[in-house]
């Protein structure tokens, strides 16, 4: 399974959004948008085609399915939802962009400012 | 206003994106509200018509089999896969199928067109011995080489002889009754010589009798006015002919019935055992008005 889900990475910015996104509960489609919008605080924003583009993509990987409706929505809606396959991917992704980070900290920090 | 713009850039998508997406992002386009967000979408949707066209040729088609759910929330099970092969596959299975409907064609035809000959050693026609002497007789013989030369009145019956290379239980039985080139005549049998019949016996004998022969023959009423009825075959049919009439063609109703074409007669053959396997016609009975005539066989 983990050799599974490292084959998936690195994801793309959208990709990563979209995972993050479903990684606490099924959304539809305008939800995504709208929680991708929120996490990043306005910053990246969505639009349709691509998001359903990468959701096709996701779809077809089985990293996303096809969750159940509730009955009293707009029946147009579909929600989606991680199976554990993304679930997985999101981690290792996670993972990879931990260690990322922390080698960039170290970097970071091994070049200090010289004092003149 | 741009709905339907919208909604036509939408239907420019590829049809399984169309089928799966197009009603959801037609539900975001409605849930818009300024103007400038619904130019925004349009610009989206142009981009994303593009990038499907351009850039997803693997999902141009149902790539995605779309997930049912029951009122349960228990997902149905497929018992089909939602699957349809590429256009380029059919046409490749569409142009296989002709080649091997053609092939079984072909064959079929090769075969009608081709009779297998089954050839039986040590059976030679003698077409020689063929002639025909006024009224033809339904007779079909393969070599001369009978045992006995016959009267002219006795019919045409010789006892089947067996082919050596099939056994004595072995007999072969064909019977032309409608080719007129396979006719010889029963009075030809004794036009042949003896020296004929004697150099030829050894190395022939089977004759190949028509069914008809049993019937031919002549067959006297044992009356005061002693009436003779003569039955002969032509052209496959059995001819009755009465001292005095016309000839009369039989119509076989049975194996032992007979139907007089044209007159309201009827002729029923009698056959005697004589002791062996076959039975030869001994007696004709006509039945006419209610009257019965009963002729024995000379």
């Amino acid at each position: 399974m983990k050799d599974d889900a490292t084959s998936f990475l690195p994801l793309s910015p959208a990709t990563l959004c979209i995972l993050l996104s479903l990684a606490a509960q099924e959304l539809h489609g305008y939800g995504i948008m709208q929680e991708v919008a929120r996490q990043s605080e306005g910053a990246y924003r969505l639009g349709p085609g691509t998001l359903y583009d990468n959701l096709q993509k996701l779809l077809c990987r089985g990293l996303v399915e096809e969750s159940r409706r509730p009955a009293d929505d707009d029946p147009r809606r579909r929600y989606y939802r991680l199976t554990s396959l993304g679930r997985e991917v999101l981690r290792a992704e996670t993972a990879r962009l931990e260690s990322l980070v922390r080698e960039a900290r170290l970097r970071l920090q091994s070049v200090k400012p010289r004092r003149t | 206003m741009l709905r339907p713009l919208y909604r036509y850039v939408l239907l420019l998508h590829p049809p399984g994106f169309r089928r799966r997406f197009a009603d959801e992002m037609l539900s975001i386009f409605d849930q818009a509200a300024a103007p400038k967000a619904e130019c925004l979408l349009l610009l989206d949707g142009l981009c994303s018509v593009a990038r499907q066209w351009c850039l997803r040729p693997e999902f141009w088609g149902d790539s995605v089999p779309e997930q049912k759910y029951v009122a349960d929330g228990v997902p149905s099970f497929y018992s089909l896969e939602p699957y349809r092969p590429r256009t380029p596959a059919i046409l490749h299975g569409m142009v296989l199928s002709v080649a091997f409907f053609w092939v079984v064609c072909y064959g079929i035809r090769y075969s009608w067109a081709h009779i297998l000959h089954v050839r039986i050693p040590q059976v030679q026609v003698d077409t020689s011995s063929f002639a025909q002497f006024g009224q033809s007789q339904e007779t079909t013989r393969f070599s001369p080489s009978l045992p006995q030369a016959r009267p002219d009145h006795e019919p045409a019956v010789a006892p089947l002889l067996p082919l050596p290379m099939l056994g004595n239980r072995s007999t072969i039985r064909v019977a032309h009754l409608t080719n007129p080139a396979h006719e010889p005549l029963r009075a030809e049998e004794s036009k042949v010589s003896p020296n004929r019949l004697s150099s030829s016996a050894p190395n022939i004998a089977p004759r190949i009798r028509s069914p008809l022969e049993d019937y031919i023959g002549t067959y006297m009423v044992h009356s005061p006015n002693g009436l003779r009825v003569c039955i002969s075959a032509v052209g496959g049919h059995l001819v009755m002919e009465v001292d005095g009439q016309s000839k009369r063609v039989l119509i076989a109703v049975s194996k032992e019935m007979f139907m007089v074409v044209g007159k309201q007669q009827w002729i029923e053959f009698v056959r005697d055992r004589d002791g062996g396997n076959r039975s030869a016609v001994r007696q004709l009975r006509l039945v006419e008005a209610g009257r019965l005539l009963i002729a024995q066989r000379q």
